[in-house]
């Protein structure tokens, strides 16, 4: 499954709405859970499930879905890399 | 439907994202540091979601208030709302500080956490969540993470926030006395390592050391287990004779072959085996666990079993006696206190099997004059409310109305004028089997209404059912009361006790709702 996809998923299960109400266009506060404390929720779980890591700085700049996957892909690659 | 609340000084929103996925439960969180206010206001939404269980989670170095702010608010809340359970986490700090060696904040947690185990010392319905056990287990910096405090005044990591998911839960069916009864095991490379079959009792891996001492340590766990009250059966792809050598001679088994119910050791397949065992048990499939060191066995199980709960096997056989203790004992067969029924559950259903032995050889009647059964019927006091509990939380099948009730409930009607509690202690010639049956009784002027009655599988089908409510009339008659209301609920389970009221005298009124005149 590709990263997005994945993601996508990760965000239904967190704020518990269906697969189809998230698009790469979805913006924080556009679903009812995504507020800031959402916001923190969200990371945790898509920190265990991808296995990556935030900075502190870096967290609240993801304000929308598209920002959120590019960082995890780069995230995704930087761990690739390390490991060769 | 379980309705739970969640209080806190700090964050805990992330438990969300685990206690969502059961779907049994109903969640609601109060706001940041909002928890006295949503205990002491009436107004609150705390107060408007009327809670099964409000669990509190204070962060120590947060809490500022003195630690009877916390005592005195959950009384004022108990005194509107009794029927509540109230689960408390204790105080933790952080194991380092800027001051001295000897931290300064361990006398702080020391002196919070014993003020409150004083506090829930004799209380029924307010219950410690050991968080520092939590910490014990899976370590400090594991549990907790700055980064989303200085985020959001969250404390906790992703893992702090599933084992304080997982720890609530199992203490909710703890609570809520929905435990399992029976756990079915296999026994080559389960109970020991090696296969009977092939290496002989002298053989298998049962020692003072190494893997043999995982297995012995594991036999002893489950021993104790089953001291709990415990059923414990066996289900083995086995010729009976191999098995029954292992127990008989080999000195290293910690297990009696009697500490087991049943036996179904033979080549079948290991659902039916299951199946006959809650036959024979008279208990339900979602009342049993089963533990196959063998993925395969497992997963057939599981597909044709769904009720049944199949707990997974440790591939690192060391880590068996701990996996056991947190991932089978704790979520499954977590109980909160002993009753005497409990610790002599074997016996007891040893006591049927001898039972049903003479019941073979003689028609039913017979069968229980030759019991020579007695009925000890009273009211129970406020110490037995526990028992009562138990009983509507465990009871299925003989249960009219299936009405779960907590022992702080049980507590509240004992202490109602209008309302009258009867239980009765039963022993035959094979023994005493303790309190097996109970009835609330609701009365309205000079009727009376059966809002619970049910007696325990334990002695169903000896027609002490009728022998009781006899008593139940005659008492109630002697009060002056002239008609009698009753109610049966069907349910999955309780179709044995369907036609009970109208072999009793009472008259279908609709709606599974009975009635009888009282002469």
């Amino acid at each position: 499954m590709d990263t997005e996809q994945e993601l996508k998923k990760v965000f239904a299960c967190t704020f518990n709405v269906h697969l189809e109400n998230i698009s790469s266009g979805t913006r924080q506060f556009e679903l009812q859970e995504w507020d800031s404390l959402g916001q923190l929720r969200l990371i945790m779980e898509i920190e265990e499930a991808f296995h990556v890591s935030f900075l502190i700085e870096e967290i609240p700049a993801l304000d929308t879905f598209e920002k959120m996957a590019a960082s995890v892909k780069t995230k995704l690659e930087n761990n690739r890399r390390s490991r060769q | 439907m379980t309705r739970l609340a969640i209080l806190s000084n700090i964050n805990l929103d992330p438990l969300k994202n685990d206690l969502q996925k059961d779907h049994s439960l109903e969640l609601y969180f109060a706001g940041y540091n909002q928890w006295q206010s949503e205990l002491l206001n009436t107004g609150s939404g705390l107060h408007s979601f009327l809670p099964d269980h409000i669990f509190i989670y204070l962060d120590a170095e947060e809490f500022r208030s003195d630690i009877t702010e916390l005592f005195s608010s959950i009384e004022f809340y108990l005194e509107k709302k009794n029927t509540v359970s109230f689960i408390l986490s204790n105080f933790s700090y952080p194991p380092y500080s800027v001051l001295t060696y000897s931290s300064p904040c361990d006398s702080d947690e020391r002196h919070l956490n014993s003020a409150l185990s004083v506090f829930t010392a004799n209380k029924d319905n307010v219950f410690i969540l050991d968080f520092n056990r939590l910490i014990r287990l899976h370590g400090y910096k594991a549990i907790f993470d700055d980064k989303f405090w200085y985020l959001g005044r969250i404390r906790h990591s992703r893992q702090g926030f599933q084992a304080l998911a997982q720890e609530l839960k199992n203490v909710l069916s703890c609570l809520s006395g929905q435990t399992k009864k029976l756990l079915v095991l296999d026994v080559d490379n389960t109970l020991w390592g090696g296969v009977v079959g092939e290496e002989g009792w002298q053989h298998i891996q049962l020692s003072q050391e190494g893997i043999g001492l995982v297995f012995l340590d594991f036999q002893k766990k489950i021993k104790q287990l089953q001291q709990t009250g415990v059923l414990l059966a066996i289900c083995s792809k086995n010729n009976e004779k191999d098995v029954r050598e292992v127990f008989e001679k080999n000195t290293n088994i910690q297990l009696q072959w009697d500490d087991f119910i049943c036996h179904e050791i033979n080549w079948n397949v290991k659902s039916d085996n299951i199946i006959r065992i809650a036959e024979s048990l008279d208990l339900g499939l979602d009342s049993i666990v089963f533990a196959d060191d063998s993925p395969v066995e497992r997963e057939l199980v599981r597909q044709s079993l769904p009720e049944v709960t199949v707990v997974d096997f440790p591939d690192d056989l060391s880590l068996l006696n701990r996996w056991f203790v947190t991932d089978v004992v704790y979520p499954y067969f977590g109980r909160r206190k002993l009753t005497r029924e409990d610790t002599e559950k074997t016996h007891q259903y040893k006591r049927n099997i001898d039972r049903k032995r003479i019941r073979n050889q003689l028609d039913w009647d017979s069968f229980i004059r030759q019991l020579q059964i007695t009925l000890k019927v009273f009211h129970p006091d406020a110490g037995m409310a526990f028992r009562i509990a138990q009983l509507t939380q465990k009871t299925n099948q003989f249960n009219l109305t299936v009405k779960r009730y907590t022992e702080a409930e049980i507590k509240s009607l004992s202490g109602r004028t209008d309302v009258r509690l009867f239980a009765f202690e039963y022993e035959d010639k094979f023994g005493n089997e303790g309190i097996t049956g109970c009835a609330i009784v609701l009365l309205e002027g000079t009727k009376a209404i059966i809002d619970t009655f049910l007696i325990s599988c334990r002695v169903l089908g000896r027609k002490v059912e009728f022998t009781f409510l006899d008593h139940i009339i005659n008492t109630l008659k002697r009060d002056g009361i002239r008609s009698m209301e009753a109610f049966y609920t069907g349910t999955a389970r309780n179709a044995v006790a369907r036609d009970f009221y109208p072999g009793a005298g009472f008259t279908p009124a609709g709606d599974d709702r009975f009635t009888r005149i009282l002469e």
